[in-house]
């Protein structure tokens, strides 16, 4: 390994691990109650019909059981989860001067200035529970593009918020950390994209978590009405601590007519938290809706990203990579409800899991009756670099029309010795060369995304592999 | 008899009339009193779907009546003296040991409760014993009538070291009948054993069925399961590989019509290095028929170099039919190749047409082009006795649905 990369090696570290003291100026007191709810509503101005929704949330949550059928839940305690930690009395600034210096200074080691300027459309960051600097270039915003925070949107956009927010598309009824989102999201953003407006540059956010035991629950909501098209990044990390963190965010897409959505993430929330998201699109006539989603941090992860295909035409990819290094559970997969006539799914799933890791793929793909002319291909790859790590399949389909082209693969193997072999004949060290398979295996994942996340991803990727070999 | 009427004393009579071992009244009884503390066979349940309802097989009610009419069953084996093939009730005390070493030694009653139903009150079956060494050269042949409201049939395949042999049965008749159908099969080391069973009942009939395979080192067990009668059938056949350099074939065929509901469920589990297996099924959905199929391949850490393939194709032919399924990989040693694939589609236009051009009309060209889908499983069978009648009961159940 060359010096350089070494450097960069430990660069990323300190860029991860780097952790501010914690600071708040109004933090909520650990684990939930009604008297929670209401403070955070309170802080942050809400109009009632919010409130009710919170507290009606609420309500679902106590009742709804944890789910039982997938990567164990029991050493998370929300009882003892800080859900709400507001930093600082700025929020959603929309100069960067004016974030907080040691604030500024975390999104800075995270690349997140430099990328807006070079390749990003917009950019907001979020760091705790409260978004802390939210800007679109002007060229945007002109044409009458909203990006914005969703506390923002609620006072300046009400009636789409009311509308759209946890009503159409995720429901808190939904499951049970959607019912726990809807009682204490916080934060998040609110995207609107009128007709027939194209945003070239993807619009990012990135969410940070800094305090140790808080959970961070933002809400995304995006609508692109008729012929619009956008590509929205997030990024997420987090520094490691002993005591657990929680992420249980929530994403709704309204794609409209022939409009377009591309959802990309690439998460690396520290080795401590929970990442239990729901993610949810619903694709009118022609629409499309891409999911690329890179889950590498987490301890465990739940993230099944789901489309409903409402109108004729409609179409879904998905593209989901899971890494599970040392005590890591990733549990990702795709759901896709093909409900009109002519609509298409295709969904590509790559993991790789080394040192102990547990990678699962597990998916649903329906198809209603009457919807005639589906196209629906599923695809599965799994790597295992040792001895001791797991990798599930599990897919599931639920055809209800004879009229379907469904097709479903899936393979699981290791690195085969030849093609280490091959590499090392040609000069390059074994712990390279298997850097060099994995890159490849997950290049569908990083040819989606802007070249500057792409070289991140795949950096990232060593950096986890670092060592990997004895 | 009804569920009210099964109770110990039942059963303590049924197992006195027989004669049986203390054992295996004391087996029927604990089954019995287990019955409310096991789960229902697994079904596959996805977010607000429940793939199968078993509440309607109402086992324990419908479990009476065992003797109301006369079932004809027939065995044809030529096999030398020292195998034994005979009806397992009649040899249990003549063969006590080797029973008892074999029953539940591969499918265990507590796993669910329809198996434990099925332990309390099962009364006829096949019993196949081949000694080390011994080779069976033709097949083993059982054909079952059924006449009863409710049939309990309980297998047991012993193939010792070396030994070779090969069981076909099939199933028919029936009047909204139960059957209950439970096949452990032991493969010593060497040993192969063949499986073949075509389930025709009447389409008012519900069956249960678990076949499951062990084997031992070089073992080889090979299954070929047709599923094409019954109201509601809930199917596992399986193999656990136990031994090194092991290998097994789980192929299968359905074909649903009516209002056939088909929940099936196929698995194998390596535990032993150097082992490999080959899963396909292949089926054909008519009319309102609903299969629901599960496939796993569940390679444990201790396996390393598996070679697992499973293939399921199904073809709708009604736009009423309903297919799901959830092939699935289990793999806890990264030194494996594994793979599935599964495809649903319909009769592709441009074969209609081609065939109509041809003067095909179509019902006839629906009917050659379901046949032939059946074909790569039925060209994989080392039965060819049941390969005829598997071909027999494809073509009634086209006509059928003409």
């Amino acid at each position: 390994m060359s010096t350089e990369t070494k450097e960069w090696k430990e660069a990323q570290k300190e860029r991860f691990d780097h952790r501010n003291p914690e600071r708040s100026v109004y933090k909520s007191p650990e684990g939930l109650s009604e008297e929670v709810i209401r403070e955070i509503s309170e802080e942050k101005e809400e109009p009632d019909w919010m409130l009710e929704r919170r507290l009606k949330s609420f309500e679902h949550f106590k009742n709804k059981p944890m789910p039982d059928w997938g990567p164990s839940l029991h050493e998370l305690d929300i009882e003892s989860i800080v859900p709400y930690l507001k930093a600082d009395e700025t929020t959603s600034e929309e100069d960067w001067e004016d974030v907080p210096e040691d604030i500024k200074d975390t999104f800075d080691k995270l690349g997140i200035p430099e990328a807006e300027q070079e390749a990003l459309g917009g950019v907001g960051a979020q760091y705790e529970s409260e978004v802390v600097y939210q800007n679109m270039k002007d060229q945007w915003e002109e044409k009458g593009v909203v990006f914005c925070d969703i506390d923002t949107a609620i006072e300046e956009h009400e009636d789409l918020v009311k509308e759209y927010f946890m009503t159409k598309c995720v429901p808190p009824s939904d499951n049970k950390f959607a019912a726990l989102h809807g009682a204490i999201h916080s934060g998040g953003s609110f995207v609107y994209i009128p007709e027939d407006v194209t945003v070239e540059m993807p619009i990012q956010a990135y969410f940070r978590m800094n305090s140790e035991g808080m959970g961070q629950f933002e809400h995304t909501l995006i609508i692109a009405e008729d012929g619009a098209d956008v590509h929205y990044i997030e990024g997420c990390s987090a520094p490691m601590y002993s005591r657990h963190n929680v992420h249980a965010g929530c994403v709704e897409v309204f794609v409209g007519e022939g409009a377009s959505v591309q959802y990309s993430t690439v998460q690396n929330w520290s080795k401590n938290t929970f990442n239990l998201n729901t993610k949810r699109a619903l694709v009118e006539k022609d629409g499309t809706m891409d999911w690329i989603s890179g889950s590498m941090g987490s301890k465990t992860t739940m993230l099944y990203p789901m489309t409903v295909l409402k109108g004729e035409g409609a179409s879904d990819r998905h593209i989901t990579i899971g890494f599970a290094g040392e005590g890591q559970n990733i549990d990702t997969g795709a759901k896709v409800s093909h409900l009109a006539p002519n609509t298409s799914s295709t969904i590509e799933s790559k993991s790789i899991s080394m040192d102990g890791g547990r990678t699962n793929y597990r998916g649903l793909v329906r198809v209603s009756p009457g919807a005639k002319g589906v196209k629906s291909s599923v695809d599965c790859d799994a790597l295992m670099l040792d001895e001791e790590s797991i990798s599930d399949t599990m897919p599931y389909e639920e055809i209800k029309e004879s009229d379907v082209d469904m097709a479903h693969e899936a393979t699981v193997g290791s690195i085969g010795d030849e093609d280490i072999f091959y590499l090392q004949s040609r000069g390059i060290e074994e712990d390279e060369a298997m850097q060099m398979v994995v890159s490849g295996f997950i290049e569908p994942l990083t040819e989606e995304l802007p070249l500057e996340y792409a070289v991140e991803l795949n950096r990232l990727v060593e950096l986890e592999m670092e060592g990997s070999l004895g | 008899m009804s569920v009210q009427e099964i109770d110990e004393e039942f059963i303590r009579e049924l197992s006195d009339d027989r004669d049986e071992p203390d054992w295996l009244r004391q087996r029927r009884l604990k089954a019995w009193e287990s019955y409310d503390d096991l789960p229902e066979p697994n079904v596959i349940q996805t977010p607000g779907k429940r793939w199968t309802d078993l509440e309607e097989l109402d086992v324990r009610s419908r479990s009476r009546g065992m003797e109301a009419r006369e079932t004809r069953a027939s065995v044809e084996a030529d096999v030398p003296d020292e195998v034994i093939v005979e009806d397992l009730e009649d040899v249990v005390r003549e063969h006590e040991e080797l029973v008892r070493d074999a029953l539940d030694s591969v499918v265990r009653w507590d796993e669910n409760r329809l198996l434990a139903v099925h332990a309390a009150v099962w009364r006829s079956g096949l019993f196949v014993y081949v000694p080390e060494g011994v080779e069976v050269d033709g097949t083993i042949r059982t054909r079952t009538e059924v006449n009863e409201d409710a049939r309990f049939s309980q297998t047991l395949v012993v193939a010792e070291d070396n030994a070779t042999v090969t069981v076909a049965e099939s199933v028919e008749g029936g009047d909204e009948t139960y059957f209950s159908n439970v096949v452990e099969v032991v493969a010593g080391d060497g040993a192969e054993v063949n499986y073949g069973a075509l389930q025709d009942l009447s389409d008012d009939s519900y069956q249960f069925t678990s076949k499951r395979g062990l084997t031992g080192r070089d073992a080889s067990v090979n299954w070929i399961d047709g599923c094409f009668g019954t109201a509601l059938t809930k199917s596992t056949v399986s193999t656990v590989i136990e031994g090194e350099g092991s290998d097994t074939a789980n192929y299968g065929l359905f074909f649903g019509t009516g209002d056939q509901h088909f929940d099936l469920e196929t698995w194998t589990r390596h535990d032993a290095p150097h082992t490999t297996c080959d899963m396909f099924t292949r089926g054909v959905m008519d009319d309102r028929s609903v299969s629901a199929y599960e496939g796993t391949i569940d390679v444990t850490q201790p396996a390393y170099e598996v070679d697992a393939y499973q293939t399921e194709n199904v073809l709708l032919v009604s736009d009423k039919a309903e297919a799901d399924a959830s092939p699935r990989l289990e793999i806890d040693n990264h030194n494996v190749k594994c793979s599935h694939a599964a495809t649903m589609g319909r009769i592709d236009d441009e074969e209609l047409f081609y065939m109509n051009s041809r003067g095909v009309d179509e019902e006839e060209a629906k009917s050659l082009i379901i046949e032939g889908y059946f074909e790569p499983v039925l060209g994989e069978l080392p039965f060819p006795e049941l390969e005829d009648e598997f071909r027999e009961v494809i073509q009634r159940k086209m006509q059928k649905g003409r």
